[in-house]
């Protein structure tokens, strides 16, 4: 859309008129940038090779329209004089109102049909004296009259298509504007959409394999390693185990719950050779729920966000809580299911509460689901935090 | 011989660096091995070594706030596994940053700087107030966790109000608080050791004079010096008297 108009590059013909266009361009792309665009095309078109068959076409409209004045019992001069007002107004007419900018309201119809009305009587009257003074002629009155009496009708019905044809014609390229900048509207909707997604696929990348846990990690097996210690070889299999769940997770849509709780059982038991006491973890996740599909990295944001900002940073450290049910089961209503995280860390901390992974997390939520499902994250009166999931897919069979 | 005071949150990540630094620095005694942030703090007031080796992420209080506290009172090496690209500003000046694990040629370059810090005299004041005015660019402020204490009295819990508080002292693994309740002085037994206590308050409000001493500045009356260059806190409404430690006089210069 935003290549170069060809009349800035042609000859100097072109670039002359381009040069006193442009700014006009300008001028109307500020109230219609449709508009704008179709004007550049519709010169680039008439004021080039391409456009030469039209401007062909139109003289040999004129032509014929001329003729067919001529026919009428009017003389040459006449013809050609009246051919040519009308023919060049009627272009202009129709021209202006299909690119007439937003208004073509009746009022402005009428203004219009009245303006063009004493125009061409001013144009009829020019013409006469012109006629009179370059044939030094009388004028012949009589004839005129005559003349005028066979066309008014005609005139009158010529004059009232073309309003109508025209308020049709301003109709239909407003309309047409309309649908291209829609069209255009949409392009760069999906554009955006498009970056957004690429966008969440880095976080999630980020979000998934923190490079701080895993350096912090690296640094412990390195110790370990050198030391010979027999905790270096499970603690290696844990962050295999990590990393591969997490990084296969990437590029699929949706993955079992149950593949998620490997990937945050994997990180808990890293964090737990490296926190020593200081953390404890329980899991208790319902076979059915571990076979429902969710948005990958769903769990291990929810896992890692409760270690980092409730557990890490508390003196005395705490338990982590992973659990997942039916909701019927356990009471929360009909049908669908549940996942929890709660940890006793420190709690929500006014700077925790909104962090880029649960903002990624709640957005993700409303991709995949909607509104069938719904997220919740509250601080315990005991200190901590739990982070609550339900969706209303029904998950579990009846019992 | 140079005391040196450790601290990190994790125990392999201390053992390594204490291994790492016994054979880079032979002559070096480690006299403390902190656990956390309020830790090292704790026994950076107990030991005052002569250098610290902190862990940036700590809980309690973070390496970066442990430094702030110590203002420059001893040469301070910053440990990192990842990415505190804020650190790098440290990288030329008067502190010194490792990455973990640490390695021994690293190490022994950190060492080398120490042991010129060292010799010196006294490092210029200049450089402690540009490192003191970079770490409170880095340090975000620290908002007030609590606003009541729990204490156990018997079988009753009872619930003082933090701005109730006129002081704090330390009483063993457990804190003593002393506060004014409908007009009167009363206190209680908090089951939190003081320096955890002291990373919950809100450091506009409390200042800590002694290792074992967190007093509510609104409640401080005047300090007073005595001949043998101690000082002491009159209280405004309470007959108690508590002591400024030496590294807390700075708190009260006078204007």
């Amino acid at each position: 859309m935003s290549s170069t108009n060809l009349l800035s590059q042609g000859n100097r013909l072109q670039r002359a008129y381009y040069r006193w266009a442009q700014p006009r361009y300008a001028r109307i792309a500020l109230k219609d940038p449709g508009l704008a665009l179709e004007m550049e095309e519709v010169d680039q078109f008439l004021y080039s090779r391409r456009g030469l068959l039209a401007w062909f076409g139109w003289l040999l409209g004129l032509v014929g329209l001329t003729v067919g004045v001529r026919m009428t019992g009017a003389g040459w001069v006449e013809a050609a004089q009246f051919s040519v007002l009308l023919w060049v107004a009627l272009s202009l007419a129709l021209m202006s109102s299909w690119f007439s900018p937003h208004s073509a309201g009746s009022s402005t119809i009428v203004k219009g049909f009245v303006m063009s009305l004493l125009l061409g009587l001013a144009g009829g009257a020019i013409g006469l004296f012109a006629v009179k003074w370059i044939f030094q002629d009388e004028v012949n009155w009589a004839a005129l009259q005559e003349a005028a009496n066979r066309v008014t009708w005609p005139i009158l019905l010529l004059v009232l298509g073309i309003v109508l044809f025209s308020t049709f014609l301003s109709w239909a390229g407003r309309k047409a504007r309309q649908q291209r900048l829609q069209r255009l509207q949409l392009l760069a909707e999906r554009d955006a959409a498009r970056a957004a997604a690429a966008e969440t696929e880095l976080r999630l990348l980020q979000a998934q394999i923190h490079p701080h846990f895993v350096f912090n990690t690296l640094a412990t097996l390195q110790h370990w390693v050198d030391k010979a210690d027999p905790r270096a070889g499970p603690l290696l299999r844990e962050l295999t185990g990590f990393l591969r769940g997490s990084t296969e997770m990437l590029g699929r849509s949706r993955v079992p719950l149950g593949d998620e709780v490997r990937a945050a059982a994997h990180y808990l038991a890293i964090m737990q050779a490296r926190m020593g006491e200081r953390l404890r973890f329980e899991i208790d996740v319902d076979p059915p729920c571990a076979a429902q599909p969710v948005p990958p990295g769903l769990l291990l944001t929810l896992v890692e966000n409760a270690i980092e900002h409730g557990l890490e940073p508390k003196i005395e450290g705490g338990t982590l809580r992973l659990s997942s049910g039916c909701s019927d089961r356990a009471g929360h209503g009909q049908g669908g299911w549940w996942l929890r995280v709660e940890d006793d860390g420190l709690g929500l901390s006014p700077q925790a509460r909104d962090q880029v992974g649960l903002s990624n997390l709640r957005q993700r939520l409303q991709q995949h689901y909607g509104s069938r499902a719904r997220f919740t994250l509250q601080a315990l009166a005991t200190g901590g935090t739990r982070a609550e999931l339900h969706f209303e897919e029904a998950a579990c069979p009846a019992s | 011989m140079p005391r040196i005071l450790i601290a990190d949150d994790e125990a392999a990540m201390r053992e390594q660096l204490a291994d790492a630094l016994r054979a880079a620095w032979p002559e070096a005694e480690i006299v403390a091995q902190a656990v956390h942030g309020a830790d090292a703090w704790d026994q950076w007031l107990e030991h005052q070594p002569d250098a610290c080796f902190l862990d940036v992420r700590m809980p309690g209080l973070t390496g970066l706030e442990v430094a702030q506290k110590i203002q420059g009172r001893c040469p301070v090496v910053f440990v990192t596994a990842y990415g505190d690209h804020a650190l790098q500003a440290f990288d030329t000046g008067a502190v010194d940053y490792l990455v973990k694990p640490v390695e021994p040629q690293r190490l022994a370059r950190t060492v080398e700087r120490l042991k010129q810090r060292l010799a010196q005299p006294a490092p210029p004041e200049a450089q402690a107030q540009a490192l003191q005015a970079l770490l409170s660019r880095l340090v975000p402020r620290r908002p007030a966790q609590t606003e009541t204490l729990q204490a156990g009295i018997g079988k009753e819990i009872r619930l003082i109000r933090v701005a109730d508080v006129i002081y704090f002292e330390s009483d063993a693994r457990y804190s003593r608080v002393v506060y004014r309740e409908e007009g009167e002085q009363r206190e209680a037994l908090l089951r939190t050791p003081l320096k955890d206590l002291l990373v919950q308050l809100d450091p506009g409000q409390f200042l800590q004079v002694h290792r074992s001493i967190i007093v509510a500045s609104s409640q401080i009356a005047s300090a007073v010096r005595d001949d043998a260059g101690g000082m002491i806190l009159k209280l405004r409404g309470c007959p108690d008297r508590l002591t400024v430690s030496r590294p807390f006089q700075g708190l009260f210069k006078g204007q």
